[in-house]
């Protein structure tokens, strides 16, 4: 199981920014978020770009102290291990680590019902099998 | 006595995504009677529309008809 | 109370200088924040009798509690001021992502006082605040403004911003954001213009926190699914306000060749139907559910909409059933920073001058040519703009047809024919702001629902009880797209700030924001014969369709405007007594106008 954008049905809403980050930091702040979701005008067209967590495991090979381990189908991430040293922010292809002052926040599913999935309004993002 | 029926807006999901269906009523079936027809609410209905003009709820159809259904709106 | 920041910005133009002082809590439990708060704010701090663009009018950007948080529709921003086309209290409201951008940086408002003497923008991100040079971007379309200040600030920063209509003190230029939202009415982009501001650029690092979070997000969401996503809501995702093409012509409300007409033969080119061929993507604000914004595109012209209102006032208001013609001039009222309510409204005024042989602006119903050359000619003063820029008000003044220039205090009608829904011309007449459809909106009792359009009966209630509704909703801020109740709001508001807001007390706030204005406008000099509406709807009969033969007649119209003041406990001139001033503890304020 894992997180899946479809381009047709965003409205660039950020609500998903701020989902994440109340759930995961305890305020609405778009740039704690951990995935990113942009709608912007560019020459006349609108472009939509979205990144997401595609388990690709690249955070947990990088980290020096393991603080980042994948099992049962998403990441964890125990900061009392994490040394703040930022390889997995740059390691990330999808650019979505979230570098805070003391540590980083990754995006772990939500546990099983990811809050981005809960507040797309019309289904852009949803969460189901990925191979 | 057969009508044709257009659901605006979202109201198409009443018809499974289609926004125009041809819909066969008894005769002197009221507006009423085709909205418990196709199973749409009284609360997500506010102009109907036959043959161009508003209607109320307890007019009667006729044969021919056609029917477009508003959902409720806010501001412009 | 949560979701406050706590927090005012204010800008000194006049000393280039900034300071933060605390939001007025006592006053926000009055008031909520955005349209309430933000009339406040310039109640207590304007002098009487300023000059909208003098230093002294001040620009008060103001969000809300529910700005910045995961609540459904509730990202669009208040800008009040004192209008310029009108002199009565202005409060516009803008959507795209600058109303939640403000709150990220640490921010409840921005007031800005003063002005600067040189073309300038202002920088903010979170505590600092810069005035720059605007020498190379005075001139230049919104558009352009905009692309150049996001490829020096980066794309996550977000812009106001006016065009060449702003800078040329336009009493019908508006404020643009993330290039296709207007602050639109009463020459708001002018007053920006006036202090030499071409643009604000915000960019937000912070929080924005609220009571119980995990339990608020998950009772938000709940009412997202239940009471935003639903099919009283909707009509605005799938087809945003272009459906309400069809609904004013079935129900002869469709302004038609300068308010002649309800019905418009060739709606079907400006339909929902027609710019759903044409639609190349969506785009909602900063926290919206629904999404209404669709973006057109029809050749090399680009444009988000066209909106009803723009459709109403630019294509069936001109007679141009042309819909290329009416989204390039969509596109470049929106390029130019021009209000195209106003703009279209003008324009069709001066093509009814035209064809009656009282003035000859070169204008007539139909004529595309001509017509798309008029935004350009307002917004830089040239040719018949010159004059055209000064609105139908004073149009009529210089060379008549004050009968048919269809306005109310100086802001013209926007698209409901009022003689179609009697509710909607006590609306406009008695609307804060002038003729305008966001204060009260009776259109979806009457002409789109059940009750009665064509009689005096229970109208004045209604426009009271809708005056109030809205008046608290954008205090709160959402959007009028949700339709949500008061209980509802209720609940949203005290999940967000930890109060307990009952509904009683949220429709008193509504009362209080609207009698606020309303005083404001009291000590300005505007009385009862001030809310009045031009003689066509008196006198003229409409034509075609549903309203054919529909006018209000005079006697009825006073007779709803006396039901109004006595219902609303005002007195009979229109003015707020004492006891009612006290009963909605605004006496302070009253004492503050007789020391003034």
């Amino acid at each position: 199981m894992g997180l899946k954008f479809i381009e047709d049905k965003c409205i660039g809403c950020k609500l998903c920014h701020l989902a994440c980050s109340g759930a995961h930091e305890g305020a609405f702040n778009p740039k704690l978020a951990r995935l990113s979701v942009e709608s912007y005008y560019q020459n006349k067209g609108l472009v939509i770009e979205a990144y997401v967590c595609t388990l690709c495991g690249k955070c947990v090979d990088a980290c020096p102290t393991s603080a980042i381990t994948l099992k049962n189908g998403r990441l964890y991430y125990e900061v009392e291990y994490c040394i703040n040293c930022g390889i997995c922010v740059n390691t990330c292809p999808e650019e979505i680590i979230v570098q805070k002052e003391e540590n980083v926040g990754i995006c772990d599913l939500c546990e099983g019902a990811p809050w981005c999935v809960k507040f797309c309004p019309h289904g852009a993002l949803t969460y189901e099998e990925v191979k | 006595m057969k009508t044709k029926i257009t659901l605006m807006g979202p109201l198409n999901k009443y018809f499974n995504g289609t926004k125009t269906k041809k819909i066969t009523l008894s005769s002197h079936a009221t507006i009423e009677d085709l909205l418990k027809k196709i199973g749409l609410p009284r609360e997500y209905v506010s102009i109907v529309a036959v043959n161009g003009a508003k209607v109320s709820l307890d007019d009667s159809l006729q044969n021919e008809d056609e029917v477009v259904i508003y959902p409720p709106v806010s501001g412009g | 109370m949560l979701g406050y920041q706590n927090k005012v910005l204010r800008i000194d133009l006049n000393n280039k200088a900034n300071s933060t002082e605390p939001l007025n809590m006592e006053w926000a439990r009055q008031y909520i924040g955005g349209k309430g708060l933000g009339i406040k704010y310039l109640f207590e701090e304007l002098k009487p009798g300023t000059d909208p663009f003098s230093p002294e009018n001040k620009l008060i950007f103001m969000a809300a509690p529910l700005t910045g948080t995961t609540v459904p529709c509730s990202g669009k921003l208040a800008i009040i001021s004192r209008s310029p086309a009108t002199g009565t209290i202005l409060d516009c409201s803008i959507g795209g992502h600058i109303a939640s951008e403000i709150k990220f940086a640490g921010y409840d408002a921005v007031i800005i006082e003063g002005a600067v003497d040189t073309p300038s923008y202002i920088y903010i991100e979170d505590e600092k605040v810069e005035i720059l040079s605007a020498h190379e971007l005075w001139g230049k379309g919104s558009h352009e403004t905009e692309t150049t200040l996001l490829h020096r600030y980066g794309k996550d920063c977000k812009i106001l911003s006016i065009g060449p209509a702003g800078e040329n003190l336009i009493p019908m230029a508006c404020i643009n954001s993330d290039y296709y939202r207007q602050a639109g009415r009463g020459g708001i982009g002018a007053v920006m213009g006036s202090k030499n501001i071409k643009a604000i650029v915000v960019k937000g690092n912070g929080n924005v926190k609220v009571a119980n979070m995990k339990e608020t997000l998950g009772f938000i969401n709940h009412m997202m699914h239940e009471n935003t996503l639903t099919d009283d809501n909707l009509w605005a995702y799938t087809d945003g306000t272009a459906m309400i093409v069809e609904m004013s012509q079935t129900t002869g409300i469709l302004p038609t060749r300068n308010f002649q007409d309800g019905a418009f033969q060739s709606y079907k080119n400006i339909d929902s139907e027609a710019m759903k061929k044409v639609r190349a993507g969506k785009k909602g604000c900063g926290s919206c559910a629904l999404g209404c914004g669709n973006f057109t595109k029809i050749g090399e012209t680009v444009v988000e909409g066209p909106e009803y209102e723009t459709i109403a006032l630019c294509a069936s208001n001109c007679d141009i059933g042309d819909l290329e013609a009416l989204v390039q001039f969509n596109s470049l009222c929106d390029d130019l920073g021009l209000d195209t309510i106003s703009t279209g409204n003008t324009t069709a005024f001066a093509m009814e001058l035209t064809e009656k042989g009282i003035k000859d602006f070169g204008l007539s119903f139909g004529d595309i040519d001509a017509y798309l050359k008029v935004p350009e000619m307002i917004a830089k003063k040239q040719g018949i703009g010159a004059e055209l820029a000064l609105g139908t008000r004073e149009l009529a003044k210089r060379y008549g047809g004050s009968d048919f220039a269809m306005q109310v205090k100086g802001l013209e009608f926007p698209g409901y024919e009022p003689r179609g829904s009697w509710g909607m011309g006590l609306a406009y007449a008695t609307s804060d702001r002038g003729a305008c459809h966001m204060r009260a909106w009776p259109v979806a009792q009457e002409a789109y629902g059940d009750v009665d359009p064509f009689t005096t009966e229970g109208k004045a209630a209604m426009v009271i009880e809708l005056q109030n509704y809205n008046a608290v909703k954008f205090s709160s801020i959402i959007c009028d797209f949700w339709a949500l109740d008061l209980e509802v709001l209720s609940q949203v508001l005290n999940a967000v700030t930890g109060e307990k807001f009952t509904v009683e007390e949220l429709d008193r706030i509504g009362e209080r924001v609207v009698s606020i204005g309303r005083l404001f406008n009291q000590r300005e000099g505007f009385t009862s014969k001030d809310d009045t509406l031009p003689n066509r709807i008196f006198n003229d009969a409409l034509k075609s369709g549903a309203t054919a033969g529909k006018k209000i007649p005079k006697e009825d119209f006073e007779k709803m405007l006396v039901q109004y003041y006595t219902i609303r406990g005002w007195n009979e001139d229109g003015t707020i007594g004492q006891e009612k001033l006290a009963e909605l503890q605004l006496i302070e304020a009253k004492t503050a106008m007789e020391e003034a």
